[in-house]
């Protein structure tokens, strides 16, 4: 026989509450930890900024430097190959080895290095 | 705002047609619990009709959007439900190994069959062919005569067990328990004729597992 | 001179050979290993055992496997157009491993540290799909094809959340290169402030691998198996490899992204040769994994128009919105990386 007072009613309707913070708590945790992402994030790129700035004004500050080698190599390719065209060419009458091509008295700088 | 109602009104619920007219209207805001009919303004001084006193707002207890909206973006029911798969994964397992460990067995296990034979060493069966009869498949096979003593017992007992259904009515008919099923469901042979067993493997069952048998129609018998 | 030069370049190649080797098998063995982790961990959230007979704890499980697998009789259907058949899941294999080739293990150890890593990552998931759209219409039968469609139609969808979310990544840091991406998560992994677009990502490379809950396409139960039922052994053994491969990698790509790669705390110096920045590359790829395997553990399926459904109606409008706010953020308050 059923105990008195009845049997109770069966639970059939679904019941999942929800017992974590509210909407807007998670709302306000989510902009939180987003915004402190953002702030480091910020100062990391600021700092990568500043490195960036500083490789590029050592390369700035290198440039005289790497100027006056490439010059110096320059100048010994291009007496180099003087030497070998006067060497090739000495027995050709009227040939100046050297001799610019152009009229004026401008210097220019070699057309093209001999890099042999 | 009756083209947004035909438009859309294919798979959103009358409320929610209601309450997206309110919120794309652009007549001045009306206050949550008044519907928005549009002939509302010829009929300030008509008596007030049943549903426009009764309304209930049906979102006005629920959460709020900010909630609904948190919910759906970040998918709490999920990350509720991923936690206690989460929790079971630290749990043990169910698995019996199967060879190794076995699952318990009722004392009512209908398995293999085995003839019995009385404390004395007589076998029980008298021949009388009841589990025959009631056998639905029709696997059991006796012929009988008169022993040397005189006494009724079978000369042949074939029980065919690709035949058999182990449902147990030979066991319930048998007036003197002779014939029973014990608990072993693992006989599996590599030929199909060892598995057509007769008198003598039944009996050589029976005197295997005589003890086991007896233990289970002693814990079975108050329901026989 | 020139057999000095001929020397080089065959030293140089070897070289290279020994280099992609050296990720690569290792990398088909994750993949391998994969798979029963998989099927443990399944069980195990199902408080089960999985399978534990071959090895110990089953780890040669894979391998026999494959085993059984490639020596199955290899079955073309008559009508099917032969090349594609063979072709798709080859090709499906190949893209899929191929990405392994930028993936960096160290400061710049890759096979290639392309500067354009994220662009070459997203271009193969691409191709990808050509792979997948062959096998099934090549197979030239009714369920293979609607499966092969689906998955295409799916994949391609998901793959603009997947290049939204990534832009935004690219965004943050000015460069396609992954090592720079990883050397930038110094200040602070990703995730903290891409929480959301962390979510939509995994939602995409979910989908993009053809995982619960979006696995309608191959659904083991439903569709007999999508677009590869026509391929028997070993063109079955190339795409079941070429899927769990492109979940490692996504788990790879995942932890480089938003974990910060191979970044840790600096607790001491390593003077050893043991390269201990890809032991926790290593490792943070392994959490994703297991948020592959347990999503799937947890989540039913999806219904395929709600999949679609959920792409450009849901999620697309969000990554959108995403890639609106987040360099609006960032020029607001003037920290962009230049």
């Amino acid at each position: 026989m059923p105990p008195p007072g009845g049997f109770e009613s069966i639970k059939y309707k679904r019941n999942l509450p929800f017992r974590g913070p509210s909407g807007i708590v998670v709302l306000a945790g989510v902009f939180a930890v987003c915004g402190f992402g953002f702030y480091r994030l910020g100062q990391g790129n600021l700092e990568k900024r500043e490195l960036q700035r500083e490789k590029a004004w050592s390369r700035i500050h290198l440039v005289p430097l790497l100027m006056a080698e490439s010059d110096r190599d320059t100048y010994r390719r291009q007496q180099a190959a003087l030497a070998r065209e006067k060497e090739i060419m000495k027995d050709v009458k009227g040939w100046e080895a050297g001799k610019s091509v152009y009229h004026s008295e401008k210097y220019r700088g070699p057309e093209s290095i001999v890099v042999l | 705002m009756a083209r947004l109602l035909t438009r859309n009104s294919y798979f959103r619920s009358p409320i929610t047609q209601q309450a997206l007219l309110r919120s794309f209207s652009t007549s001045p805001r009306r206050l949550l619990a008044q519907p928005s009919s549009s002939h509302d303004h010829a009929h300030h001084h008509n008596p007030p009709t049943p549903f426009k006193d009764t309304y209930v707002n049906p979102y006005k207890n629920g959460p709020s959007a900010i909630d609904k909206a948190v919910h759906l973006f970040f998918f709490t029911e999920i990350l509720r439900g991923m936690w206690i798969v989460l929790e079971q994964f630290f749990r043990p397992p169910y698995t019996i190994m199967y060879p190794f460990e076995r699952g318990p067995i009722s004392p009512r296990f209908r398995g293999e069959h085995a003839l019995r034979r009385y404390p004395t060493g007589e076998e029980r069966c008298i021949a009388c062919k009841l589990c025959e009869a009631i056998c639905p498949a029709q696997a059991i096979t006796i012929e009988s005569e008169a022993r040397e003593d005189g006494s009724r017992r079978t000369t042949k007992y074939d029980i065919d067990m690709t035949k058999c259904i182990y449902c147990g009515f030979c066991q319930e008919a048998c007036p003197v328990d002779a014939i029973v099923e014990t608990q072993n469901a693992e006989y599996s042979t590599e030929t199909r004729e060892e598995l057509l067993y007769n008198k003598e493997k039944l009996l050589a069952n029976g005197d295997r597992a005589e003890a086991e048998i007896a233990a289970n129609l002693h814990a079975d018998h108050v329901y026989r | 001179m020139i057999s000095n030069h001929f020397i080089a370049t065959l030293f140089n190649t070897l070289i290279g050979l020994i280099d992609v080797l050296v990720i690569l098998l290792p990398a088909l063995l994750s993949v391998a290993f994969m798979t029963i982790i998989e099927r443990k961990q399944l069980a195990a959230h199902q408080r089960r055992v999985g399978p534990n007979y071959v090895g110990y704890f089953g780890v040669l499980q894979p391998f026999s496997d494959a085993l059984k697998l490639i020596l199955k009789e290899t079955i073309v259907p008559s009508q099917s157009n032969k090349v594609l058949f063979y072709l798709s899941p080859v090709s499906t294999l190949i893209f899929s491993l191929l990405g392994w080739g930028i993936i960096p293990f160290g400061q710049g150890l890759a096979i290639s540290d392309f500067s354009l890593g994220v662009l070459y990552t997203l271009a193969l998931s691409s191709l990808g799909v050509y792979g997948i759209l062959f096998s099934g219409w090549s197979a030239n039968s009714k369920y293979a094809f609607l499966g092969s469609l689906r998955s295409t139609a799916s994949m391609i969808s998901y793959e603009l959340i997947l290049s939204s979310a990534v832009l935004i990544i690219i965004l943050l840091t000015g460069s396609f290169n992954f090592t720079t991406i990883i050397e930038q998560q110094q200040a602070v992994w990703f995730i903290v402030p891409l929480l959301p677009i962390f979510i939509i990502y995994f939602i995409a490379i979910l989908a993009e691998t053809s995982r619960t809950p979006f696995d309608l396409q191959e659904a083991e139960s439903e569709l007999v198996a999508g677009f590869f039922t026509e391929h028997s052994s070993v063109p079955f053994v190339f795409f079941f490899l070429a899927e769990y491969s492109s979940i490692v990698l996504f788990s790879c790509i995942t932890a480089i992204f938003f974990l910060g790669g191979y970044n840790m705390p600096e607790l001491f110096v390593n003077n050893t040769f043991i390269n201990l920045q890809s032991i926790i590359l290593g490792l943070k790829t392994c959490i994703f994994c297991f948020m592959f395997v347990w999503f799937r553990a947890t989540l039913p399926r999806m219904r395929y128009d709600a999949l679609i459904e959920l792409c450009w109606l849901n999620l697309l409008p969000i990554a959108v919105a995403f890639i609106i706010l987040v360099p609006s953020i960032l020029v607001a308050f003037d920290i962009a990386p230049y």
